[in-house]
């Protein structure tokens, strides 16, 4: 035994080695030898199982919000993220950006060894060297080590005070950890009305939802908590809270309220200040454009509302301002400690250091006064504004050093690049609720570990940065950073291997000790500027400041309100567009004092006539000039500058034309100009998912108004719904066609249960009709966050196919998003967004959204099912509407027949690994699930329900020799959604919840009328029109 | 031969070679039955299993709890063969002789003799592998283990082999004909070589899932049973 | 008039030589005139050139898409059938009026198919050659097309017999058998003429085993006519059930536009038509270039405009009721769709399809124009243009407006699917071309039964071929 633990170093390594090539056989259909890709594991294989996955608990790094999550690791590869159950913050859940990760981790223009620009010519160097070179630099900046900048991409936990303390030994100042997507007017005022930066928000306990501009469902402040709490509010039905949304453009957040006031950009203080008292409605109304009636019937909801919750996401300069009489409302309303609790903040967004002074230290840098500068994570050559003239001051720097991972900008304006292990291959941890604390643990073994004899084989910055100290013979340095991280977290190593398998620990960490940073407000007067429309911009909820542009599947997931992927875009009202002869893919020149961008139009309801709206994230570009991607089978030697081959050259960004600009809560003004739009004359198709936004009164996605919740439903009247619905309605589970597999077993509510009928005898050990699996989503609570379809990208190997390579080789266009033009997109689960209401696209007319995912259908009385010639599609006896890929011939006549046209077909050789249009090259492909095939070319391809969930589990079950229990398992869309919109089960064991949720009084299906018969069943939306509004249409 | 019958014979013909075409594609020419490829290390199945009587899940220790059946690591040879070195002096197992096949072993584990532990340069063993379904068809081992199907039933008399062959012919046919028509955990055990009286049979890892001897048990057989 | 008041030797229903063919004056005049078509010219080698170099671009093209993938093509989802399929009913339609004059008309002894059967029986058997690539092309995995054959195989299963696709491909070989036997029998007397006719030994010798040894002895002709009756029988209820087999492609599926009971009769009656336009395509020129004029005369090409013309009116109906029935039905999905037909993104192919083949025929109703060859065949090309976008009418526009308004869509065909639609236009005329200087275009042995034939007992030498009335729209017959 000694033996073995003395040697398991070496002996676990050629264990895996084998293995892994064995269990990799199960990914890639095209080749046909095994991959013999050699993933060493980082625990003992003592605890694994070949080929069964290991889930280890750790910590998100996407944003500073610090979810918890699991890594399934399966055969020493990270090859799933879902959100930890048992985490206080996220319970469970987790974004689309927070699963992409894995696509950071996996990225494969990530940096393999350090780099060093030598004259201008950038050339790999070896660990060793690179440690070398650091160190000497640091102990030449000595002399003006106190003039020395660091940068890092804000994170929370104990590394920001490692990282002073590391400083602090060369004497150099504290580090500056920056977020760009943080609302630091809003932690302002929640800093001086709560005294913490982020309280934890209630929805929940609201009577009453107002939010001034503040996304609280995409992007601003902790997402995946706010969404549960919110879908949690919306789910009480009738008892839930209204919610109004008040600014110039309407969100993803903006169009699941009840009602929008598009009001003036910068008008909302005066509506604030009317609807807390300290204003005239009348002057509000004046100011903002908001009819006064409107303003009045909120004031008096708001006072009646008691307690309400109130937020302000303003982007404008008075923004602070706004927050603070947001707060003031809100403690009028009796919110502090039901709605807003500061008790359970939201320790993430503690430090962040404002954007002014990031600003200041870019001055000093072109003052000349900084020796080195380190920038780790953040990208600000990219998330600055061009009117900050970054790179011209920073190559003022006299050494700067990159510890990103990935080519992006900033690191491309650097001498040396020491790449960072990604957060899911190194230790850490973060404070993300008051008195947790989440740790971070390596789900794996670096993807590229330093293959050097002297330095370990993982070698994160941090741990960098102790090997330096030594070099450089700063005295008592912990041996690694492990180490030193253990001694910071409350009750030591004993309580961490304890907290492990649950990656949390309660007790609190020590806070860093900074100097709070005066703000000094560098205004920017909307008014003063040229341009008769005022510029919006917006952080993109799914690339954010443009960090996850570089991911494909977040550059394929259409953006949940415009839809449009693989691009950027300007949003502008019909109106305007109409006054302006624009149609929607004109490309439009957007000119302001600084600048000009050029962009594609979408003509959207959503946006202030007297506005246009640009998001923030795309536009990458590469200082040097690097040629186009062109896919090699190899790895392709050419560094992919400017954000990698996935971000660089997509669209135009939005920072080039916004004036420099900090508000008195010191974030970035994003709300600061005017500007003017003309037509260039070319035009675009846009990579759009969106066929119509209209349902053409088709019933696909349904609403009910609260008061008509409790009323019995109405005779359904011929012409409200086509065809002939009349047939006896079980919840859809029956099909007189597939009766022969099911017999009646379909139903739960049949007589006839487990009696032996059909064409498979149910009580036979083959168990084959037993179960008819069946989904409920509930579009009450559904956000159209889209979470959804990243899970199943990532559960269901599906190609990303809008990289501009992805298509035809001969006289074809290579152009971004061009697949998705052709409506090629492969999401087995799509999220549509239809508008109701303000046909006429009139300014000043509310509209209503509505989101619904949609996926297979598994109609027990599938149409597709019939046309197939040779059963590439059928109907497998547990009710699942099956799809062999290897038998598939590719006639597309399943898809021709779908009425929910949710079959997706491979044009191209998108699964094979010597095909151009390759979705997965090295080393993305080490997270192709074993458990799914990858699709060849040829071979339509849809939804499965997860079936390799509910064979494993079976398998499981089975080997345990017992039957499955209710809930056992879900899908993986279901698992990821943030607001528990998704129920998944068996229909026909009154064990899993589905089986309640069918019988709800709001479920539909779509297209009933078809007798498919789908085991899908829909919850009506519940609207909470103000009093006197339109009632919703079904 | 007349004229008629020379016309007569062309109809005839053709009937035959659509006959030989249908006869080709039925009999799965496609299958790799009956290979038996050179291994790197000529390992003898028989002596570790027959003769020291070794149970199949020592090495392929994930066959009942996972898809794969996992292969041994280099390191679980050298856990014994650290004893069991190339030189064997005369001892009740038999007359002194000398392996060229360990000492094989030891050069890939990196091992100088007997006794000493693996070296760092130690290697994976590149073995060829034999069994193998296409990547669109996922087989649990665990599923039949559990169920009684001994390693014999697919694999053949491996612990006779001293030099592993493809068995069956993994096609489709070949599954699903077990599928629909059932499989007797006594036959299995009569595959095995062992007596339907011994019960917990040590080859087929565990003891066949509570069945009586002779009853047949059948399989879903539909499509997604292995397609997904 | 009473059959028993016929001149001896005259066979009721069929007009006499005089009437048919006024300037035929004997039986070597028919051997040498169509024998002498065989002969190649400088003219087929140019038209025979182009279709070749045709045939290779698609097979060009067809070659890449397969190395590609489809993506090649112009596919849109959801509009997942396209240019292939299209083209696909189109080649399978214009075979039908082949087999139509050949085996119908046969039956109902319709003096005028004899001069046009042959050419049409070989554009039938040529054009379901063409047709039978397209089901394979349009394939994502072409090298599994053999999935949709039942055969006995390892995996056990087989293709599955619900599905109109797997009938199409019955449908399809069932078709081309039966088609080609068809016209092979009716060649065999005619491959005799030209064995006894031939010089070159090897031709001779091919030509030898071709005709299987034919004799013209009184027994063959005895088993000849009664095979190629039976033969005649036998094709027929094809006209009928192959296409609407191939319409049970559409009707059989949900689509709003596809699903609709009309399909069968009206997929026939299109067929037919177009069918139609293309002999006129082929046989005008032919009869020009072949100095045919003796044979087919305008009467015949009178009677098959006014086939046409019926036909025509026939496919016109067959629109409307669609139209009709989608009003009645008070299904939206119905409305919608048919209203987005003809007002829609698609109105341009709705409108080329219903004038094409509509309105421009209903000039059929003028005897002049009918018998204005010039006219007809411009005529004829725009039939065969309106009958393509028929089948684009019904296919695309189904596809791209469905049930689900959020997937609706469009369609832009690419190069690729170009590059294939004209190879198999290259494809179809190569083996036709060919087919015309090897074989004789016309049924020599037919033409000459309508001739009075000499009969071994008759001790008359020359029968006075003149006899008989003479049409007075005849004299036309001779320029």
């Amino acid at each position: 035994m000694t033996q073995d633990t003395k040697k398991s170093g070496v002996k676990r390594r050629e264990f895996l080695k084998v293995l892994g090539a064995s269990s990799a056989t199960l990914a890639v259909t095209a080749c046909e030898e095994p991959t013999g890709h050699l993933i060493p594991y980082l625990v003992s294989p003592d605890q694994t199982v070949p080929g069964v996955s290991t889930y280890y608990a750790t910590t998100c790094r996407e944003c500073s919000a610090g979810c918890g999550i699991i890594s399934e690791t399966r055969d020493g590869r990270s090859i799933k993220l879902e959100g930890n159950p048992d985490h206080p913050l996220n319970r469970g859940a987790l974004c689309a950006k927070g699963q992409s990760a894995l696509q950071g981790l996996y990225n494969p223009d990530r940096f393999k060894t350090p780099m060093v620009n030598e004259n201008g010519a950038w050339k790999a160097i070896t660990w060793d060297d690179a440690i070398a070179r650091l160190s000497n630099a640091v102990s030449a900046a000595k002399p003006q080590a106190a003039g020395a900048v660091f940068i890092n991409q804000h994170e929370s936990g104990s590394f920001p005070r490692f990282l002073d303390g590391w400083l602090a030994s060369f004497g150099m100042p504290a580090h500056l950890s920056v977020d760009f997507e943080a609302d630091h007017a809003a932690i302002e005022a929640n800093r001086r009305s709560y005294g913490a930066a982020w309280p934890a928000l209630s929805f929940q306990d609201a009577k009453l939802i107002v939010s001034f501009g503040a996304d609280f469902l995409d992007g601003w402040g902790a997402s995946v908590p706010q969404q549960l709490d919110f879908a949690d509010a919306r789910a009480k039905l009738d008892g839930a809270p209204r919610f109004v949304y008040i600014g110039p453009r309407r969100s993803l957040t903006g169009l699941n309220a009840d009602e929008w006031l598009a009001c003036k950009p910068g008008s909302e203080l005066a509506i604030a200040n009317a609807l807390s008292g300290k204003g005239s409605i009348d002057a509000a109304a004046t100011e903002s454009g908001v009819p006064a009636a409107a303003l009045q019937r909120l004031a008096t909801e708001l006072a009646a509302a008691k307690p309400a919750l109130v937020v302000s996401g303003v982007s404008g300069e008075n923004a602070l301002d706004v927050a603070l009489a947001v707060a003031a409302i809100n403690q009028a309303s009796g919110a502090v400690g039901t709605t807003i609790k500061p008790a359970q903040a939201l320790t993430g967004f503690e430090g962040i250091a404002h954007t002014d002074q990031v600003l200041a230290a870019v001055e000093k840098m072109r003052a000349g006064g900084v020796g080195i500068a380190f920038v780790r994570g953040a990208n600000l050559a990219h998330a600055l504004p061009k009117a900050a003239n970054f790179a011209e001051a920073f190559a003022k720097v006299g050494f700067r050093v990159s510890f990103s991972n990935v080519p992006d900008e900033t690191s491309e304006l650097c001498n040396l690049i020491i790449p960072d292990l990604h957060s899911l291959e190194q230790w850490g941890d973060a404070e993300p609720v008051k008195g947790t604390i989440g740790l971070q643990q390596p789900a794996m073994d670096p993807v590229y570990p330093t293959l050097s004899k002297t330095v370990p084989a993982a070698l994160g910055t941090a741990d960098l940065l102790i090997q330096v100290s030594k070099k450089a013979g700063s005295a008592n340095q912990p041996a690694d950073y492990r180490t030193w991280l253990f001694t910071q977290i409350p009750g030591g190593t004993t309580a961490i291997s304890a907290a492990l398998p649950k990656g949390i620990v309660s007790g609190s960490l020590a806070a860093r000790t900074i100097a709070a940073a005066a703000t000094t407000p560098k205004s920017t007067s909307i008014a003063s500027t040229q341009g008769d429309l005022t510029l919006i911009t917006y952080h993109s909820p799914l690339l954010g400041d443009g960090r996850g542009a570089n991911k494909p599947w977040l550059q394929e997931l259409p953006d949940p309100v415009t839809k449009i992927c693989w691009s950027s875009w300007v949003e502008i009202h019909p109106e305007t567009a109409q006054r302006l002869g624009i149609d929607r893919g004109d490309i439009l020149e957007v000119k302001t004092a600084t600048g000009t961008v050029r962009a594609p139009a979408f003509v959207y309801l959503g946006v202030h006539k007297d506005a246009i709206a640009m998001p923030i994230g795309q536009g990458h570009r590469s200082k040097a000039n690097v040629p186009d991607f062109q896919p090699k089978h190899d790895d392709s030697k050419q560094t992919q500058w400017g954000y990698g081959r996935y971000a660089r050259g997509i669209g135009a960004n939005a920072l080039d034309i916004l004036p420099l600009g900090t508000n008195a809560g010191g974030g970035m003004i994003l709300t600061a100009t005017k500007a003017s739009i003309s037509k260039t004359g070319d035009h675009r198709t846009l990579p759009s998912t969106e066929g119509s936004a209209r349902q053409h009164g088709r019933g696909i996605a349904q609403a009910i108004n609260a008061a008509d919740l409790s009323k019995p439903p109405a005779e359904r009247r011929e012409e409200e719904l086509p065809g002939d619905a009349s047939h006896a309605f079980l919840p859809g589970l029956r099909s007189p066609v597939a009766a022969d597999a099911q017999g009646d077993l379909g139903s739960p509510t049949s007589a006839d249960q487990g009696k032996n009928k059909g064409m498979y005898a149910p009580n036979e050990e083959r168990g084959m009709s037993k179960r008819r699996w069946a989904m409920t989503i509930d579009l009450a609570r559904c956000t159209g966050c889209s979470a959804c379809v990243t899970a199943c990208y990532s559960e269901n190997n599906i190609p990303t196919v809008g990289a501009y390579w992805q298509n035809a080789t001969l006289f074809a266009d290579a152009r971004p998003g061009f697949n998705i033009e052709r409506g090629r997109e492969m999401n087995w689960i799509r999220l549509e967004r239809y508008f109701e209401g303000n046909l006429d696209g009139k300014f000043g007319e509310d509209f209503e959204a509505r989101f619904v995912p949609m996926m297979c259908q598994q109609c027990g009385n599938a149409p597709c099912e019939p046309v197939c010639p040779v059963y590439a599609t059928y109907h497998a006896p547990d009710g699942l509407n099956v799809q062999v890929y290897n038998r598939c011939v590719g006639t597309r006549y399943c898809s021709n027949n779908c009425p929910y046209k949710v079959r997706y077909f491979n044009w191209f050789g998108y699964g094979e690994a010597d095909r151009k249009q390759y979705a997965f090259p090295e080393p993305l492909n080490w997270q192709l699930n074993p458990d799914v095939t990858v699709r060849g070319k040829g071979v339509m391809e849809k939804c499965s329900f997860c079936v390799q969930r509910i064979r494993e589990s079976e398998n499981r079950a089975a080997a345990e020799h017992r039957e499955m229990q209710g809930d056992e398992f879900t899908t993986a869309c279901a698992q990821a959604c943030p607001s528990r919109a998704i129920t998944f089960g068996d229909a026909a064991d009154p064990n899993w919840s589905v089986t309640q949720l069918i019988a709800d009084r709001r479920a539909y299906h779509v297209f009933e009328e078809l007798n498919a018969f789908t085991a899908v069943v829909y919850l009506k939306k519940v609207n909470h029109p103000a009093a006197g509004a339109a009632p919703a249409r079904a | 031969m007349t004229e008629r019958r020379k016309w007569t014979a062309i109809p005839g013909l053709l009937a035959l070679a659509i006959g030989a075409v249908m006869l080709s594609a039925y009999s799965g020419a496609s299958s790799s039955q009956h290979r038996s490829p050179v291994q790197p290390i000529a390992f003898p199945h028989p002596v570790h299993v027959q003769k020291l009587g070794m149970n199949c899940l020592y090495c392929h220790n994930a066959a009942n709890k996972s898809m794969d059946p996992g292969l041994p690591a280099v390191g679980t040879c050298i856990g014994c063969h650290n004893m069991v070195g190339p030189e064997r002096p005369a001892s009740d197992l038999g007359p002194k002789r000398h392996s060229d096949e360990i000492a094989k072993l030891y050069k890939y584990a990196d091992v100088a003799g007997p006794g000493a532990g693996m070296g760092p340069n130690a290697k994976p063993i590149p073995w060829e592998r034999i069994h193998k379904v296409p990547e669109y068809v996922h087989f649990p081992h665990t599923r039949h283990v559990n169920a009684g199907v001994t390693c014999q039933t697919c694999h053949g008399q491996i612990q006779k082999m001293d030099r592993v062959y493809q068995f069956a012919s993994l096609n489709m046919g070949w599954c699903v004909s077990c599928h629909v028509n059932g499989y007797s955990p006594k036959e299995g055990e009569e595959a095995a070589g062992y007596s339907a009286a011994q019960q917990a049979s040590p080859n087929s890892g565990v003891a066949p899932a509570n069945l009586a001897i002779g009853e047949r048990k059948k399989a879903r057989y539909d499509c997604a049973n292995c397609h997904y | 008039m009473a059959t028993s008041a016929l001149p001896s030797g005259q066979r009721p229903n069929i007009p006499s030589a005089a009437v048919r063919f006024p300037a035929i004056k004997s039986y070597e005049q028919v051997d040498s005139d169509i024998a002498g078509t065989l002969g190649p010219s400088l003219g087929w080698f140019a038209a025979l050139g182009i279709a070749i170099l045709c045939m290779l671009i698609g097979a060009t093209t067809w070659t890449y898409q397969i190395h590609e993938g489809l993506g090649a093509a112009g596919y849109q989802p959801p509009v997942m059938w396209g240019v292939y399929i299209v083209t696909f009913v189109f080649w399978v339609g214009i075979g039908h009026a082949g087999t139509l004059i050949s085996a119908i008309l046969y039956l109902f002894r319709a003096g005028f198919r004899t001069s046009i059967y042959r050419a049409s029986e070989a554009m039938t058997v040529f054009a379901v050659m063409t047709a039978g690539l397209f089901p394979i092309l349009h394939l994502g995995r072409p090298w599994k097309f053999f999935y949709l054959i039942p055969y006995p195989n390892w995996r056990l299963i087989w293709p599955n017999p619900k599905s109109p696709l797997v009938w199409d491909v019955f449908a399809i070989l069932t078709y081309l058998t039966i088609s080609s036997t068809f016209l092979y029998i009716g060649l065999i007397p005619d491959i005799a003429i030209l064995r006894d006719r031939e010089k070159n030994p090897i031709r001779k010798a091919i030509l030898a085993q071709l005709s299987l040894g034919w004799r013209n002895s009184d027994r063959e002709w005895r088993h000849f006519t009664r095979a190629y009756l039976f033969l005649a029988a036998f094709a027929t209820p094809l006209v009928l059930s192959v296409h609407s087999v191939v319409s049970f492609d559409f009707a059989m599926a949900l689509t709003p536009g596809w699903h609709a009971t009309i399909f069968p009769p009206y997929f026939v009656a299109g067929a037919i038509f177009s069918g139609i336009g293309m002999v006129f395509t082929i046989a005008i020129p032919l009869r020009k270039a072949f100095k045919l004029e003796h044979y087919i005369t305008l009467n015949d090409i009178d009677a098959a405009a006014k086939l046409c013309l019926f036909t025509s009116t026939v496919v016109g109906l067959a629109y409307l009721t669609e139209f009709q029935i989608a009003w009645m039905s008070g299904n939206p999905f119905e409305q919608d769709y048919f209203w987005n037909r003809v007002f829609g993104q698609w109105a341009w192919a709705a409108w080329i399809m219903l004038i094409c083949n509509c309105v421009l025929p209903l000039s059929l109703w003028s005897q002049k124009l009918r018998r204005n060859t010039t006219w007809l065949f411009i005529l004829s090309l725009f039939i065969n243009l309106g009958m393509w976008f028929e089948r684009f009418v019904i296919v695309v526009p189904s596809l791209s407006h469905e049930f689900e308004p959020w997937q609706w869509g469009t369609y832009r065909p690419t190069w690729v699917d170009y590059g294939i639609l004209l190879g198999s236009f290259g494809w179809f005329f190569m083996w036709f071309l060919l087919f015309i200087k090897q074989l004789p275009v016309m049924a020599m042995a037919e033409i000459k039964e309508v001739l009075i034939p000499r009969m071994k007992h008759s001790h008359d030498p020359t029968p006075d071929l003149t006899e008989g009335i003479v049409h007075p729209d005849e004299t036309g017959a001779t320029h």
